[in-house]
């Protein structure tokens, strides 16, 4: 019975208006009934009966203006973060660790290379669409090679299966395999979050010069969803 | 109403960061995005409210510590609330904003809220949508109280300093969640809080701190606005410790000239990406 006492109150203050003059979809109403809320809202149609005592509470909003309505509260889509990824073309395994920008506005990358990180503000691997970014080391002084060390290796055709925290697999196909110069890597792309779902993964690649920041390029492989057409 | 505003109050007293309210932006290109936030604490006349543009009702029953997003045409409206069962046909608006105007793309938010001195007013807020660098997140402070000049403090740090009622605050700062609390200016005084508050990436997230200090009804509420974010600036995946000693730059560089001509020649099946 407590559900229904607002509902019950409500409707009591609303006796008070005897007479209103509503706009109901861009049309003048004139209801002669005890109350307004039974003519607009929960009945878009014209009324031109006397209206009776209504029985159903009031909605929420009414949507009299052309054109208005309200939008829902939405939570926005949390991508369920993967946590092993496996390109068996190479032979890579490894867990996956979630990670962000640093200070400086650069991809966070875990600092042990045999771990890679997945962008977290971008798509997940289940995500309906967007970019799921996996991102390792080449190389790490005192561990030597890192896990995507052979990405440059992979080729347009192979497969690529990650699995995320829900223990869902989601697999890949393999759909390019690019070398950017730094200088001109499409980061807006690699990184958006529209666009179908798809992932991309990055390593670094290239001539190696460290009088010029190290490593030359990037790495990336791109692969789509297996079932999806690309 | 009377038993749901309760609940509400006693969620936003408790635990002020709970009552975080977010809405999908307007869709098509001559709507414009306009949140109304009941910010008049129960007992100041406006418990129950109305809220009309001209004469058609915009939303019905309104209740202290709510928020609705509406999606609505461009134009100019004549906004009014009325208490519950007054009507623009012969009734007197309790507030009024004549002549508001919502361009095509606005993202706004109105409030019906108390001014310093505690009379009710209305406000109208535009919220920044234009997206933030990656990793970050925006974060806006209104101060809409019936309070004096405070600051607001994240993780123990003023952040806002000396904001006074009907003015806003904004800074970018890196995605995370912090304790925030709002001290009167200029003092270690606590006014408000502390309270969680998630600064979400790629988004604008508004705290308004409402209500009255006299009526020890302070209170916060906060809403999130897509913004959208960049893409990190680089992707720096490695040291070069892999690289053999003592080969020269040049030999690597045909190598990467090498690797750069099997990239060129590799048919690109993706037709396209965003």
């Amino acid at each position: 019975m407590r559900r229904v006492r607002p509902a019950v109150l409500v409707l009591a203050l609303s006796m008070g208006a005897l007479v209103g003059t509503t706009v109901v979809a861009g049309a003048t109403v004139v209801s002669t009934g005890a109350d307004r809320t039974s003519s607009v809202g929960t009945r878009p149609q014209v009324d031109v009966e006397p209206t009776p005592a209504p029985t159903e509470a009031p909605t929420e909003a009414v949507r009299e203006l052309p054109g208005v309505r309200e939008l829902p509260l939405v939570s926005p889509e949390r991508a369920v973060p993967p946590i092993t990824v496996s390109i068996p073309a190479i032979g890579a395994t490894a867990p996956v660790v979630p990670t962000g920008v640093t200070r400086d506005g650069a991809a966070e990358i875990p600092e042990d290379v045999d771990l890679v990180g997945w962008y977290r503000f971008g798509a997940g691997p289940t995500s309906t669409s967007g970019s799921t970014v996996i991102i390792g080391h080449r190389d790490g002084r005192g561990q030597g090679r890192g896990v995507l060390y052979g990405l440059a290796g992979v080729a347009p055709g192979d497969r690529v299966v990650v699995t995320v925290e829900t223990g869902d697999r989601v697999a890949y196909r393999v759909v390019s395999r690019e070398v950017f110069d730094k200088q001109v890597v499409p980061l807006d792309e690699l990184f958006s979050r529209s666009g179908p779902a798809r992932l991309t993964l990055i390593t670094c690649g290239g001539a190696y010069v460290p009088e010029e920041g190290g490593y030359q390029s990037n790495v990336v492989v791109t692969a789509v969803p297996v079932g999806a057409s690309a | 109403m009377t038993r749901r505003t309760r609940a509400a109050l006693l969620v936003a007293f408790a635990a002020p960061a709970a009552l975080v309210l977010s809405a999908a932006p307007a869709s098509a290109a001559d709507d414009a995005t306009v949140s109304v936030l009941h910010a008049i604490p129960t007992g100041s006349g406006a418990d129950v409210v109305d809220v009309y543009a001209g004469d058609a009702l915009l939303i019905d029953n309104f209740t202290p510590g709510t928020l609705k997003t509406l999606e609505v045409p461009a134009g100019t409206y004549d906004l009014a609330v009325y208490a519950d069962g007054d009507t623009p046909d012969g009734g007197t608006p309790v507030l009024e904003a004549p002549g508001t105007e919502v361009p095509a793309g606005a993202n706004a938010t109105v409030t019906a809220n108390l001014k310093a001195n505690g009379d009710p007013t209305l406000n109208v807020f535009v919220n920044d949508t234009s997206s933030v660098a990656a990793g970050q997140g925006r974060l806006v402070v209104r101060h809409i109280a019936a309070a004096p000049a405070v600051d607001v403090r994240a993780n123990g740090d003023v952040l806002f300093a000396d904001l006074t009622n009907p003015n806003e605050d904004s800074a970018e700062v890196p995605a995370a969640s912090y304790e925030a609390d709002v001290v009167l200016a200029g003092t270690d005084t606590v006014a408000l809080g502390p309270a969680d508050v998630d600064v979400a990436e790629g988004a604008t997230t508004i705290v308004y701190a409402w209500g009255s200090a006299e009526g020890e009804s302070l209170a916060l509420a906060t809403q999130v606005v897509e913004a959208g974010a960049g893409a990190p600036g680089s992707v720096p995946a490695g040291d070069g410790s892999s690289v053999p000693a003592g080969v020269p730059g040049w030999a690597l560089a045909l190598g990467a000239l090498a690797a750069l001509g099997v990239a060129a020649s590799t048919v690109r099946i993706a037709s396209s990406k965003a």
